[in-house]
């Protein structure tokens, strides 16, 4: 039932009137079906999330899980981490100047690499942050939804009882 | 014609035949001798003064005042007669038996309309009531929906700055950046559209709850409008018995009286002729009518707002009988005089019976009156 619930009672608690006191809303199952579906896609969320966070190796701070080896940010950062070890050795065979290439050439070729790589981390941690962007909205919108459940369920059951004339009987005149 | 111009106001009219009877023994003494020795209702007589002194309202001697009371020598089972039928036909007991069951009827849709009134209030406070808590919903969902909104912006915020701290190309950590606030803005803005929509809802909430007040406002007015008619139905045949009831009393009072059927001891009191035989022709009857249509009933006096005296049952009786008298009728035969009662039945009761205070009209003996 919607609004506050009396503790005591576990009655709703209605808003007065001043006239003829409170009167509770015409029952319906709205806000029990709004507040399970909203349960629902909140947990489908909270997994999606974790499902999320482990496939990147993310926590929900936007730091490395240190305890995830295999997420994508792990792996991208090895992979380019040996891509640029591989680079440094080529360059050594090469007779380039420099442990890293600092300059000429070899910093040329390192820069390439540096400026592919950082390409890469940007469109993951893009995707990264599109897809907790989306569960965030999700989120939101299975409030909404459950908003919207719970008022329009409870208007078409007021709707409902107003056609029928279920009010309240009122009181026997000069009783 | 004005209360006011008969003589006897409302306030100082007795309140039932009765009285008036009692007021007559008591006034004017023997009746007897008032209707018969005195002469009052010979044919052609009618301006007798005695006659003058019964006319309640009139300018004789009305009703309470000083006369030397005389005891009745008439017959006295003729006057028991008529105070028994005074008394017992009028009764308010009689009246409110014969009118028990559309008295009923009238009180049950007074408490109905009452309770109709009672309801649609209620009607109105139960919507005001479910409506008022539906926009507490909406209410609440929009403040849900803004805090909602700020908290997501808020963590989409922070994630952007986590990614931000752990990546060392500045290229990089611009984009993450730039892409977490435009999330944040997004999700922020969504959250507010989301609680404004959710308040405009609680607005519309409270405008369809006055329509809907309005709706069960009209209902109930057209259902107060429906019972009002019927109520007003109830008390028409509420009126309907108590006249039939009254009408029933009065026909059996007017028969004591004489005007209708025959009652020979009245006749010899109030002095009309009878018992003799005579023939009685169609020229006699249309002499007959011919005569009694041109005796003036209602005087002009009646309708203009003089004093008011002449629209008296004794009186009309006298006159009648002066008119058939005059016309060269055997007024003494039982067909003459059957004739004459039956015209004042028919033409004259009516007129009785559909006055709508015929003890307030016959007490103040202008009941005949046209106005």
């Amino acid at each position: 039932m919607a609004g506050k619930v009396d503790p005591n009672t576990g009655q709703p608690i209605a808003v007065s009137n001043n006239i003829y006191g409170n009167a509770t809303i015409p029952f319906n199952n709205s806000s029990t079906l709004a507040h399970h579906a909203y349960r629902s896609a909140v947990n489908a969320l909270s997994n999606q999330q974790d499902e999320t966070l482990q496939y990147y190796g993310m926590n929900k701070n936007g730091r490395i899980d240190p305890n995830n080896l295999y997420g994508q940010r792990q792996l991208l950062e090895r992979g380019q981490g040996e891509q640029l070890n591989q680079l440094t050795n080529a360059q050594q065979q090469s007779g380039l100047v420099g442990m890293y290439g600092s300059k000429g050439l070899g910093q040329q070729q390192r820069n390439t690499a540096l400026f592919a790589q950082g390409q890469e981390t940007a469109q993951l941690l893009k995707d990264f942050q599109d897809r907790m962007n989306a569960i965030k909205t999700g989120r939101q919108e299975a409030r909404w939804q459950k908003n919207a459940t719970e008022s329009s369920g409870t208007l078409q059951a007021i709707m409902n009882a107003i056609s029928a004339g279920a009010f309240t009987p009122a009181a026997p005149v000069g009783s | 014609m004005a209360y006011s111009s008969m003589g006897v106001g409302r306030s100082a009219r007795p309140g039932n035949i009765a009285q008036i009877l009692a007021g007559i023994l008591s006034n004017t003494g023997d009746v007897a001798s008032m209707f018969h020795s005195a002469g009052a209702l010979t044919p052609g007589d009618t301006s007798n003064a005695s006659l003058q002194g019964v006319r309640i309202g009139g300018d004789g001697p009305r009703i309470g005042s000083s006369s030397t009371p005389q005891a009745p020598d008439n017959p006295e089972t003729l006057l028991q007669m008529l105070m028994q039928q005074a008394m017992g036909g009028t009764s308010r007991s009689a009246v409110r038996a014969a009118t028990a069951p559309q008295a009923a009827l009238v009180d049950a849709l007074q408490g109905q309309l009452a309770q109709t009134g009672a309801q649609t209030d209620q009607n109105m406070a139960d919507i005001d009531s479910w409506m008022g808590q539906l926009g507490g919903i909406y209410n609440k969902g929009a403040k849900q929906a803004a805090r909602g909104g700020k908290r997501a912006a808020k963590s989409t915020a922070k994630l952007g700055r986590g990614l931000m701290a752990g990546i060392a190309d500045k290229n990089v950590a611009q984009s993450v950046g730039n892409t977490s606030a435009r999330q944040a803005g997004y999700l922020r803005v969504q959250g507010n559209e989301a609680a404004n929509f959710a308040r405009a809802q609680g607005r519309d909430a409270g405008r369809e709850a006055e329509y809907l007040k309005l709706v069960q406002q009209r209902l109930g007015m057209q259902q107060e409008a429906d019972i009002r008619t019927q109520l007003a139905q109830a008390q028409a045949a509420k009126v309907s018995a108590r006249s039939s009831a009254k009408s029933s009393d009065m026909g059996q009072l007017l028969q004591v009286l004489g005007l209708v059927g025959d009652n020979p001891a009245l006749d010899k009191m109030l002095g009309v002729p009878g018992g003799g035989e005579s023939s009685y022709g169609t020229t006699e009857g249309n002499t007959l009518r011919s005569a009694l249509g041109n005796v003036p009933v209602f005087n002009d006096e009646d309708a203009g707002g003089g004093t008011v005296n002449d629209a008296n049952l004794q009186d009309i009786i006298a006159r009648m009988y002066a008119a058939a008298n005059a016309a060269g009728l055997p007024v003494d035969s039982p067909e003459v005089k059957n004739a004459i009662r039956s015209y004042i039945a028919a033409n004259v009761l009516p007129g009785y019976n559909a006055l709508p205070n015929k003890d307030y009209k016959l007490q103040n003996g202008s009941f005949l009156t046209t106005n």
